[in-house]
C-alpha cells in the first residue's frame, strides 16, 4: 500500500540551506514545507533546486484545509501541482484538519470533530485533491487540545475510516499522538493499534512543551523519551517507515539534528534485529510497556 | 449550513474573538474547556504577531519590541488573515500603523508617517523577496543600441522592481541613522538582485522618468513631459538614470523601434 521507505530524513529549514548545499550530509531525504516554495521566484526556489539535486524530497503542506467547509482553493492546488512538477517529490502530504472558514485563514491546524459526516466530507475532498494532483495524498494526524462533544468515534477510528473511504495514506506524527494522548487521557498504543499500519507512509518525530499540566505541540525541542518509546513500538508493529525529525522552532545546528536522526536509525535497527519484530511472537503484555530510552 | 460548517464557524469565531466556543468542547477535571480553547486563541495571536515581526523587522526595531507587540496585537485583533501565505499577512499594516499607532502607544520622537514609512520599506522588501525571477540585462545591451534609436527606447522592468513614496525620515530611521532635520517625502525603489533585496531613494526627476517609462512611454515621450505638472526631464539626467537602472538590475529588456 505504502511506498518503500527512502530512509531517515529531516525537515529542510532555511538555517540549513547552506549546510546542505556545501556537503553531503548524513540524511537520506528531506521534507520541505510546500507553502514556503509556492512563490513566484527568489532565493528560496534557487536553494530548493540546488538541494533537490542531491536529496529526494517530500512536500509537506500546512494550509490545504482538507477538512474545511470553504470550497477547495483551486489556485492553491494549481500552485501545489506546479511545485510537485518542479520537485518530483517522494509524496505530497498535509494534515487531517481544517484551517480556514468563511474566507478567513487561521494559519493553524484546527481539529475536526470525529463524526461520520466529517469522514464523508473530508474523504470527498481528499478524492478531489488526489484527482487534481494525480497522486495519493499522505495525511498527518494533528495534535489537539479539544475534544468535541459531537465526536462519534476515536481519532484512530476516524483516520481508519478516512483512509478506507478516500484511499489515502497516513503520515503519523508520533509526537502529536503523544501530545493528544496526554491531553485527552487515552493510551498512545491504542492509537497505534487502531490505525491501518499498511497505510502509513511516513513518520514525524518531534518535541513538545509542557505548559500548565498539558502538552503543546511546539516542535521546538528534542524528541522526548515517550516519543522515542512510541517509535520503538511503531517499528516493532510495522517494520518501520520513512522517519524524520521535525523541528520548527529553536532550530539547532544541523549536526545536532543529524545526531538525533542517528538515534532513530539505531532504534529502528535494534528493533528490526529482534526476533519478535512485527509482534510475531512477542507477548502481548510487552507491547504495552515500552521502556526505550533515547540514549 | 452543515453541522460541520456550523461548528467550524463557531470555533473560528471563538479563536479570533479570544473567547467562547466552549459549548462544543468537552472539559476534563484537569483541563477546562476554557483552557482548551485558549490554547488555540493564544496560538492564533502569537503566530500572526510573529509573522508581522518577521516581515516588519526594522519597524519592530524602531518601535521597540513591547510597543511593536502592542500595535501588532491590535492589528491582528482587527485584521483576520485571508491569504494562505503567512508571509503575505499584513502587507497593509503600514497604512493601519499610520492611522492607529499613535492612539495605541507613545511614539516619542516618531511621527506616524515616518513610522509608516519604515513599515512601507519593510513591506516593499518583503514583496521583492519572492517576486518572479527575471534575468537583468547588462550595460552592454543598452550601449549597443544605435544612438538614433534611443528616443524610441522602452523598458521592461524586472518583476521585483517596485516603487513607493515615504516620509523621507523613514529612510534614516530604517537604517538606524539620524533622522533629525529630514523633511518631506521621498520616492524609493525596491528590487532584488542575486537573491538579495535592496531599496534606495530616487531624485524627483528620476522617479518621474521611471514612472512614465514603466507606464510604457518611450524615452523621448518620458523626457518631454505632457502637462504643466508633468515636467520635462533633461537627457543628461535621463541617460545616467537609465544606465544606473541597468547596472542595478532593474531592467530585464529594452526595446527600440526598428
Amino acid at each position: 500500500m505504502h511506498r518503500a521507505s527512502p530512509g531517515f530524513g529531516l525537515g529542510l529549514r532555511p538555517q540549513h540551506y547552506a549546510d546542505f548545499a556545501a556537503a553531503r550530509r548524513d540524511v537520506d531525504w528531506l521534507e520541505v514545507i510546500s507553502e514556503n516554495f509556492m512563490v513566484d521566484g527568489g532565493k528560496p526556489l534557487q536553494w530548493l533546486d540546488r538541494i533537490r539535486a542531491d536529496y529526494p524530497m517530500a512536500l509537506h503542506g500546512v494550509t490545504l484545509s482538507i477538512g474545511g467547509s470553504d470550497p477547495l482553493d483551486l489556485d492553491y492546488l494549481k500552485r501545489l501541482k506546479a511545485l510537485a512538477a518542479r520537485v518530483d517529490p517522494l509524496w505530497v502530504s498535509d494534515h487531517v484538519c481544517w484551517g480556514a472558514h468563511g474566507g478567513i485563514v487561521a494559519h493553524d491546524l484546527l481539529p475536526l470533530p470525529y463524526t461520520a459526516e466529517a469522514v464523508r466530507h473530508v474523504a470527498a475532498r481528499v478524492r478531489q485533491v488526489q484527482d487534481l494532483l494525480g497522486r495519493r495524498l499522505v495525511l498527518e494526524n494533528v495534535s489537539s487540545y479539544v475534544e468535541f462533544g459531537a465526536n462519534e468515534m476515536t481519532e484512530w477510528e476516524f483516520l481508519s475510516e478516512l483512509c478506507r473511504e478516500a484511499d489515502c495514506l497516513l503520515l503519523l506524527d508520533l509526537n502529536n499522538i503523544h501530545v493528544s494522548a496526554v491531553n485527552h487521557g487515552f493510551d498512545a498504543l491504542d492509537f497505534l493499534d487502531g490505525v491501518p499500519l499498511d497505510r502509513v507512509q511516513q513518520l514525524h518525530l518531534a518535541g513538545h512543551t509542557v505548559r500548565d499540566g498539558y502538552l503543546i505541540d511546539t516542535h521546538d525541542a528534542a524528541v522526548s523519551d515517550p516519543v522515542w518509546a512510541l517509535y520503538r513500538e511503531f517499528v516493532r508493529r510495522s517494520g518501520g517507515r520513512a522517519a524524520m525529525i521535525e523541528r520548527d522552532d529553536h532550530i539547532p545546528a544541523l549536526e545536532d539534528l543529524e545526531a538525533e536522526l542517528r538515534i532513530a536509525r539505531r532504534i529502528s535497527a535494534d528493533v528490526l534485529a529482534m526476533p519478535a519484530v512485527l509482534g510475531v511472537d512477542a507477548p502481548a503484555s510487552s507491547s504495552r510497556s515500552p521502556t526505550v530510552r533515547a540514549a | 449550513m452543515t453541522p460541520l460548517a456550523a461548528l467550524q464557524a463557531r470555533f473560528l469565531a471563538a479563536v479570533i474573538d479570544g473567547e467562547g466556543g466552549t459549548a462544543d468542547v468537552r472539559a476534563t477535571p484537569r483541563f477546562s474547556a476554557t483552557q482548551r480553547m485558549a490554547v488555540y486563541a493564544n496560538a492564533y495571536r502569537r503566530r500572526l504577531v510573529e509573522a508581522l515581526a518577521s516581515t516588519f523587522e526594522r519597524t519592530a526595531r524602531v518601535l521597540g519590541d513591547d510597543r511593536f507587540d502592542a500595535v501588532a496585537l491590535a492589528y491582528v485583533d482587527s485584521n483576520a488573515p485571508t491569504d494562505r501565505s503567512l508571509s503575505r499577512y499584513g502587507l497593509d499594516f503600514p497604512d493601519w500603523l499610520r492611522d492607529h499607532a499613535a492612539a495605541l502607544v507613545e511614539l516619542r520622537a516618531l511621527t506616524p508617517t515616518a513610522l509608516a514609512g519604515v513599515a512601507i520599506i519593510d513591506a516593499g522588501l518583503r514583496r521583492a523577496f519572492d517576486a518572479a525571477d527575471a534575468e537583468p540585462i547588462a550595460r552592454d545591451v543598452l550601449l549597443a543600441l544605435p544612438m538614433p534609436a534611443w528616443p524610441t527606447l522602452r523598458i521592461v522592468p524586472v518583476p521585483a522592481l517596485a516603487t513607493a513614496s515615504v516620509d523621507a525620515a523613514a529612510i534614516p530611521l530604517w537604517r538606524d541613522a539620524d533622522a533629525a532635520n529630514v523633511e518631506g517625502d521621498a520616492a524609493i525603489a525596491f528590487w532584488r538582485r542575486d537573491g538579495q533585496t535592496f531599496f534606495r531613494s530616487m531624485a524627483v526627476a528620476e522617479a518621474h522618468l521611471l514612472a512614465r517609462m514603466r507606464a510604457g512611454r518611450t524615452l523621448a515621450e518620458a523626457c518631454a513631459g505632457i502637462a504643466d505638472d508633468d515636467p520635462a526631464i533633461p537627457l543628461d539626467v535621463a541617460a545616467p538614470a537609465l544606465l544606473a537602472w541597468v547596472d542595478e538590475g532593474w531592467l530585464s529588456a529594452v526595446h527600440v523601434d526598428a
